[in-house]
């Protein structure tokens, strides 16, 4: 620790401020006062710069001042904008979000870029050397401690004591170790395809937490249900469903079961065979961060997610329409057997669930 | 009648005559044992309903026609109540939502304008405009006798996400909200249940059977009437108010006791 920082350059020795190519007093002059500075290019020199057009033009000063009072009155009436949008905006709804963020984006913008081009083009342009100590000890304080050091050193004992001295080492570089582990499992803990896929496959029945298979005609019109895959096993006697989940399948595999009105629902292309007599099945995962989506209400058909209040449109394939969320919640396609029962027709959902994850396709 | 027809018939064909006379008399014998037979069961009761569906009528299209339309069938502004069924009358007017005292986002609940016997009457005639669930009638035995853990479970799964795990309501979209449960009956809980007012979904008989449903408003009996051993309930909110609360007055409490005995202290 005895160098110093700047390299080459001779370090100073007395306590009083550092000798800078710069003669004293001139903290804050004005810009006239650099015939004193040093060459320019030279060690702490400071280039002298050329005046600005409205430095010596009073039209560019003008113009300039003209500028930043549009931007003020920009400002104003970006204000204005927004306390206006606040009191119609509920006359149109579709315009009330972007309205309010652009009047506040041009009422805030407005004095922002004014005040910088108010600092840019019209304050005084001035050039200042700030003299400042030296940031380096005193040689009797850097000798003081190094002294100290020594001492300890000695006193510890550790080049007379090799055992102690190899067996620290020893200690310190297995220590060290531990910060590989972490970074190996950076590596280890890849998802891999278990985030693509759910429980849910071709044929699985829809089944509730208590156990029940979920008929055709058990939810009323306006009714939802939760409902998670009960796998199909073929026995002797006939097919057997396995609503047996662990904890974690079933967070992944969780739906909601909707019965829409008849006609309202508005099927997506490809997707008019997803949908049993007014049921429809969404992944409950909102696909913003996972939380469980399954405020559902019946008059407005919005399913609202609790945490960020993100909405999704159950009848226009529960697109997103407000919130963080941003993707629609997919979709499985459902079909009722001739016993009553509704099944998974295709299998898995056609995306993976929930939120984004680095390796989503 | 039947005599002038057959005088008039006897004197052309004996055999027509008396394939008449068969007719008429099974006519006869119908008559007789329907007029005898079928009424007998419920003569009682249909003078009492039609009395009721009667006097709901008349209050009906005194309170709630100028909107749900003279016969139930709704309007610009209010929804049809056909098919609704008791149950929806009982919820809505019971709880003082209906009528509506002014148009909003939700109804809220307020004193009921009407009394229990007049609700019965205006439930009685719209349980005559096409059926519905009927309004419930859960004994204190009944909730008594439920099984408190299952509610539980079930009111997590299917209510807890809207109307917040200890039934202290939460705000949905667009200024709407599901209302708090603490002022609500078992009977409220199982009549929204079946009716789903407003914008709460519809939990039918076939997807939650009337045990479990009775369990459910068992379990919101408990929640919300349960004395709090801890201490006043901050709302039933979670650990967050209640964190707010110590924060603020226990540390402050403390705080400004140090700064009254820093105060007093004598340099």
């Amino acid at each position: 620790m005895t160098d110093h920082d700047s390299g080459g350059e001779p370090y100073v020795t007395h306590d009083g401020p550092e000798q800078l190519a710069t003669p004293p007093n001139q903290t804050d002059s004005r810009g006239e006062g650099s015939s004193g500075l040093a060459a320019p290019g030279g060690p702490g020199g400071v280039e002298e710069r050329a005046p600005i057009a409205e430095e010596v033009d009073v039209r560019a000063e003008r113009r300039a001042e003209r500028l930043v009072a549009l931007w003020f009155m920009i400002s104003v009436f970006g204000t204005l904008g927004f306390i206006v949008t606040n009191f119609v905006g509920d006359k149109h709804k579709q315009y009330y979000t972007p309205a309010m963020g652009m009047s506040l984006a041009l009422a805030l913008g407005g004095v922002g870029f004014g005040v910088i081009l108010w600092a840019k083009r019209l304050m005084p342009h001035i050039q200042a050397v700030q003299e400042r100590e030296v940031f380096q000890s005193s040689d009797a304080e850097i000798a003081a401690t190094e002294e100290t050091v020594a001492a300890g050193v000695l006193d510890a004992g550790l080049a007379k004591r090799p055992l102690v001295r190899r067996t620290l080492l020893g200690a310190g570089l297995a220590l060290g170790g531990v910060f590989v582990v972490p970074l190996l499992n950076l590596y280890n803990s890849k998802p891999g395809k278990t985030l693509d896929h759910t429980q849910w496959v071709k044929g699985a029945r829809l089944v509730t937490d208590e156990g029940t298979f979920v008929k055709l005609g058990d939810l009323e019109i306006g009714g939802i249900a939760t409902v998670f895959p009960a796998v199909p096993i073929p026995t002797a006697t006939g097919t057997h469903y396995d609503p047996q989940l662990t904890i974690n399948e079933k967070a992944q595999s969780a739906t909601v079961l909707i019965r829409l009105p008849a006609g309202a629902n508005k099927p997506r292309k490809g997707r008019e065979n997803w949908v049993v007599d007014g049921h429809v099945a969404y992944s409950k995962i909102c696909t913003h961060a996972g939380c469980p989506v399954s405020l559902y209400e019946q008059q407005t058909h919005h399913l609202l997610c609790p945490c960020h209040q993100s909405v999704f449109n159950v009848l226009d394939g529960c697109r997103a329409i407000f919130g963080p969320a941003s993707r629609s919640l997919p979709q499985l396609p459902i079909a009722v057997d001739p016993d009553g029962y509704l099944y998974a027709s295709q299998g898995d959902y056609d995306e993976p669930v929930g939120p984004a994850f680095w390796e989503r396709s | 009648m039947t005599a002038s027809v057959n005088a008039a018939k006897a004197s052309t064909r004996r055999r027509r005559r008396s394939s008449f006379l068969v007719v008429a008399l099974a006519l006869v014998t119908t008559g007789a044992l329907w007029a005898l037979l079928a009424p007998s069961g419920s003569a009682q009761d249909s003078t009492d309903s039609s009395e009721a569906v009667r006097a709901g009528r008349a209050l009906y299209l005194q309170g709630c026609s100028s909107c749900h339309g003279m016969n139930a069938e709704g309007g610009n502004q209010a929804p049809s109540l056909i098919g609704v069924g008791s149950a929806a009358v009982q919820f809505q007017v019971g709880t003082g939502r209906m009528p509506l005292a002014a148009p909003a986002a939700e109804a809220k609940r307020k004193d009921p304008v009407y009394n229990q016997t007049q609700i019965d009457q205006l439930g009685a005639y719209i349980q005559a405009q096409g059926g519905g669930p009927v309004a419930a009638k859960v004994t204190k035995t009944q909730l008594d006798d439920a099984d408190l853990a299952f509610g539980g479970e079930l009111f997590r799964a299917n209510c807890a996400q809207c109307h917040q795990a200890a039934g202290q309501g939460a705000p949905l979209t667009y200024g709407k909200y599901a209302p708090s449960l603490t002022q609500s009956s078992a009977n409220d809980v199982l009549n929204a249940m079946r009716t789903g007012p407003e914008s709460m979904p519809v939990f039918g008989s076939r997807q939650i059977s009337n045990t479990q449903s009775v369990a459910i408003a068992a379990y919101v009996r408990d929640i919300t009437h349960a004395k709090s051993p801890g201490g006043n309930r901050l709302g039933s909110y979670g650990p967050v108010p209640e964190g707010l609360v110590a924060i603020l007055v226990g540390l402050g409490g403390l705080l400004v006791a140090a700064l009254w005995i820093g105060a007093r202290q004598k340099v």
